[in-house]
C-alpha cells in the first residue's frame, strides 16, 4: 500500500541546509491503523506532508498502491490526492458558510462526479458518521467534535486508498476525542487504511502500530499489543429533516 | 471539475461578499454607464447638428465679401464691402444654378406700442424663400414687385411676434411696426421652425433688401449671396461657375487672390460633424479611463479576496483542485463582475443619455455598436484584471496556504 525508500527532505535556509528526514524507510500494509508519533521537530509533520502528497522527497521514492509518487507534478499530484488520499486535519478545515453536506461534496467536485451522485453519497457519507441530522448546517453552528466528523466524512467519501489524519483530536475535548477515535476505529474494522499522526500517547493506544520519530529518522516501530478501544457510542445527533 | 460548476462556485464565494461584490462592480458600472451615456449624448450633438445645417437650405452655397488686403493686413471674412447688387445678376440660372439671393443684414430695435424688440432685420428678394425653404404661416413673402419699389413691408418670424405683440397667435398683418423709427407694414408671418440661438430663422424680420440698404444701412452694400445648386452633385460646377463670373465682374486678374469666398454647405456640415466627432471621441476616452480605473478595482479587490482565502485555496488543493481549478474559479468572478457591472452601467447609460437628451432638450442616440464595444471592453477588463490574481491563487503551495492564519 505505501512504500517509503530512502526518503529524505532538506530544506535550505540561505546556506544552512535542515534535513528534516533523513533517508526514512517505512511500509504501510493494506488497513493497516498507524500512528505516527514524535516531539515537535522529529519530521512527523514532514512525513506527513510527504505521505499525503502535499509536498514531494527531496530524494528518495514513494510508492503508493505500486506507482511511485515522489517525482509527480503539482497538478498530477492534486490528481493523487483527490484519488486516493482522504485527509483529516487537526483544525478541521472545512470552508467557513458552506453547509456540511457541501463540504462533502467538495473532493467529489474536483473528481468530476456528477450532482445528484454527489448528494446522495456526501448524505450516506454523513450518516456513518452519525451525521444524518445536520446535513445542512455550516461549520458555525456545528460543535468541534461534530465539525471533525464532517471532515471525516469528507475524507472517506471518496474511497480513498489511506486516510491520513494530523492530530484530529488536538482541538478536541477528551470526550469528543473519543468519538472521533471511534470512528476510526470502526473505519479501520470496515478495512480502512489510516495513518495518524499524533503527539498524545493515548490517542496512539487506540491504533494497532505506533511509529516514533526522532530527529528526521524512525526510533522505533512497535505493534500495540492491545489496542484500546474506544467506548464511546456513536450517538445520532439530531433527527433526520 | 467541468465549467458550469466553476461558475456555480464562483457565484456562491461573490454571494457571500454581497456588499464587497456590489462596490467593486461600482466602478464597472460607472465606467461603461459613462461610456455609454458620453457616447450617446456625443452621437445625439452630431445629429442635430447635421440637421440644423441641413435645415439651412439645401445644397447651398454661400458667398462671402472679403477678405481684404489693403497695406499688408489681412482682414477676416466679409471684412470689407466688395459684394454688390450686379453681382447677383452676373450669376447666370442655369444647369449648376437654380436660384440667387442676395443678403444685407442689421441689427434693429422693433417697436409696436408698447412692445419692443431687438432682432436681425434681413433684407433680401423673393428667391430667399426657395433657397430656404422658408414657408409663410400667415400673409404672403416679399416680392420682386416691393424689392423694385423699395416698399416698407416686413416679414416677422414667429418669435418677433410674441416678443413684440405679446401672444404667438396675434393678429398682426397690415399692423405699422418702427424698426430703429422706420415704419414697416406686416405683410406676413413666417412657419416656426424650431431653431434657436444664434441667427434663428424664427428671431429675425425679413424685409426688401432695396428698403434696408436705403432705409437702415444708408449703403448699397451686399452681405453675403446665397446660391442654391440644382443639386447636391452640380454645386461644385456651381462653386466654379459663380467663381469665374464673379472673377470677370471683379476684375481679378490670374494669380491675384480673390476678395469673395465661396462656401459650401457640405464643407461647413463635414466641418462641424468632425468637431463633434473629436468631442465624441474626447469624451469617451475620459469615459474609458473610468472603466480602466473600474478594471483596477477589480483587481484589487480580487487580490484582497486571494489572500483572503488562502486558507479556503488550501482545503481546495488539499483535496484535489488542480492549479487550473483554481485558476478559472477566482477569474470567473472577475469575469462576472466586470459583466455583470458592465450589463448594469449599459442599462444606466442608456438612462444617463436619455435624461441627458431631455435636460439639454436635444435628441440622443445609442448605437449597438458603442454597448458591443462597452460589453466586450467591460468582459476584456475582467479577463485583464482577473488573471494576475486568479494566477496569483492557482500557483500557491497547498502546505503554506493551509498553515496560513
Amino acid at each position: 500500500m505505501i512504500d517509503l525508500k530512502g526518503i529524505k527532505k532538506i530544506y535550505a535556509n540561505g546556506d544552512i541546509q535542515v534535513a528534516a528526514l533523513a533517508g526514512v524507510d517505512l511500509h504501510v500494509g493494506a488497513s493497516e491503523f498507524v500512528s505516527i508519533m514524535g516531539p515537535s521537530g522529529s519530521g512527523k509533520s514532514s512525513m506527513m506532508n510527504i505521505l499525503g502528497c502535499l509536498d514531494t522527497p527531496t530524494e528518495g521514492e514513494y510508492f503508493l498502491d505500486g506507482t511511485d509518487v515522489a517525482k509527480a507534478s503539482g497538478d498530477q499530484l492534486s490528481v493523487i490526492r483527490n484519488r486516493k488520499i482522504g485527509f483529516v486535519f487537526q483544525g478541521f478545515n472545512l470552508l467557513p458558510r458552506t453547509t456540511a453536506v457541501e463540504n462533502v461534496e467538495l473532493p467529489m467536485l474536483y473528481a468530476g462526479v456528477p450532482s445528484k451522485e454527489r448528494r446522495t453519497r456526501a448524505i450516506a457519507a454523513l450518516e456513518s458518521v452519525g451525521l444524518g441530522g445536520r446535513v445542512y448546517h455550516k461549520p458555525k453552528e456545528l460543535s468541534g467534535g461534530q465539525q471533525q466528523r464532517v471532515a471525516i466524512a469528507r475524507a472517506l467519501v471518496t474511497k480513498p486508498s489511506i486516510i491520513l489524519a494530523d492530530e484530529p483530536t488536538g482541538n478536541l475535548d477528551s470526550k469528543s476525542s473519543e468519538e472521533v477515535m471511534a470512528i476510526f476505529q470502526r473505519l479501520h474494522e470496515s478495512g480502512n487504511t489510516i495513518v495518524l499522526v499524533t503527539h498524545e500517547p493515548d490517542i496512539a493506544e487506540f491504533t494497532e502500530r505506533i511509529v516514533h520519530f526522532r530527529d528526521g529518522n524512525i526510533e522505533g516501530d512497535e505493534k500495540v499489543a492491545n489496542p484500546r478501544k474506544a467506548r464511546a457510542q456513536i450517538v445520532e445527533e439530531g433527527v433526520a429533516k | 471539475m467541468n465549467f458550469l460548476e466553476s461558475i456555480r462556485v464562483s457565484l456562491r464565494a461573490l454571494r457571500a461578499n454581497k456588499l464587497r461584490s456590489a462596490l467593486t462592480m461600482l466602478g464597472m458600472i460607472i465606467g461603461v454607464a459613462a461610456v455609454i451615456a458620453m457616447v450617446g449624448i456625443g452621437n445625439g450633438a452630431t445629429a442635430s447638428i447635421t440637421s440644423q445645417i441641413q435645415g439651412l437650405g439645401s445644397n447651398l452655397l454661400t458667398i462671402s465679401s472679403g477678405q481684404s488686403n489693403s497695406g499688408g493686413v489681412r482682414g477676416g471674412m466679409g471684412s470689407s464691402d466688395t459684394l454688390k447688387m450686379t453681382d447677383v445678376d452676373k450669376i447666370q440660372i442655369g444647369t449648376a444654378v437654380k436660384a440667387v439671393a442676395p443678403v444685407a443684414n442689421t441689427n434693429g430695435q422693433v417697436v409696436f406700442g408698447s412692445g419692443n424688440t431687438s432682432t436681425t432685420i434681413m433684407g433680401t428678394t423673393q428667391d430667399y424663400q426657395e433657397i430656404k425653404n422658408v414657408t409663410v404661416a400667415t400673409g404672403r413673402y416679399i416680392t420682386t414687385d416691393d424689392v423694385d419699389k423699395g416698399a416698407r413691408v416686413a416679414v416677422l418670424g414667429p418669435t418677433v411676434v410674441t416678443d413684440l405683440f405679446g401672444d404667438a397667435n396675434a393678429s398682426v398683418i397690415g399692423k405699422v411696426i418702427k424698426i430703429n423709427n422706420v415704419p414697416f407694414q406686416v405683410i406676413g408671418v413666417t412657419t416656426a421652425t424650431g431653431s434657436t440661438g444664434f441667427m434663428s430663422s424664427d428671431d429675425m424680420i425679413t424685409a426688401p433688401i432695396s428698403t434696408i440698404q436705403e432705409r437702415l444701412l444708408g449703403k448699397k452694400t451686399v452681405r453675403n449671396i446665397l446660391v442654391s445648386a440644382t443639386s447636391a452633385d452640380q454645386m461644385q460646377a456651381a462653386q466654379n461657375q459663380i467663381t469665374a463670373e464673379l472673377e470677370r465682374a471683379h476684375k481679378i486678374q490670374a494669380g491675384q487672390s480673390d476678395d469673395f469666398t465661396i462656401q459650401n454647405q457640405a464643407d461647413m456640415l463635414q466641418t462641424m460633424t468632425g468637431v463633434t466627432q473629436t468631442l465624441t471621441m474626447l469624451l469617451g476616452g475620459i469615459a474609458g479611463i473610468s472603466l480602466l480605473v473600474g478594471g483596477i478595482g477589480i483587481m484589487n479587490i480580487m487580490l484582497v479576496s486571494v489572500t483572503e482565502r488562502t486558507r479556503e485555496i488550501g482545503i481546495r488543493k488539499a483535496i484535489g483542485a488542480k492549479g487550473m481549478d483554481i485558476m478559472l474559479q477566482f477569474l470567473i468572478e472577475a469575469i462576472v463582475l466586470s459583466i455583470l457591472g458592465g450589463g448594469i452601467g449599459i442599462v444606466l447609460g442608456f438612462g444617463g443619455s436619455t435624461l441627458a437628451g431631455k435636460a439639454l432638450k436635444m435628441s440622443t442616440s445609442i448605437s449597438p455598436m458603442s454597448v458591443l464595444v462597452a460589453f466586450g471592453f467591460s468582459a476584456a477588463i475582467g479577463i485583464i484584471f482577473g488573471v494576475f490574481p486568479a494566477r496569483k491563487a492557482a500557483s500557491m503551495d497547498p502546505i503554506d496556504a493551509l498553515r496560513y492564519e
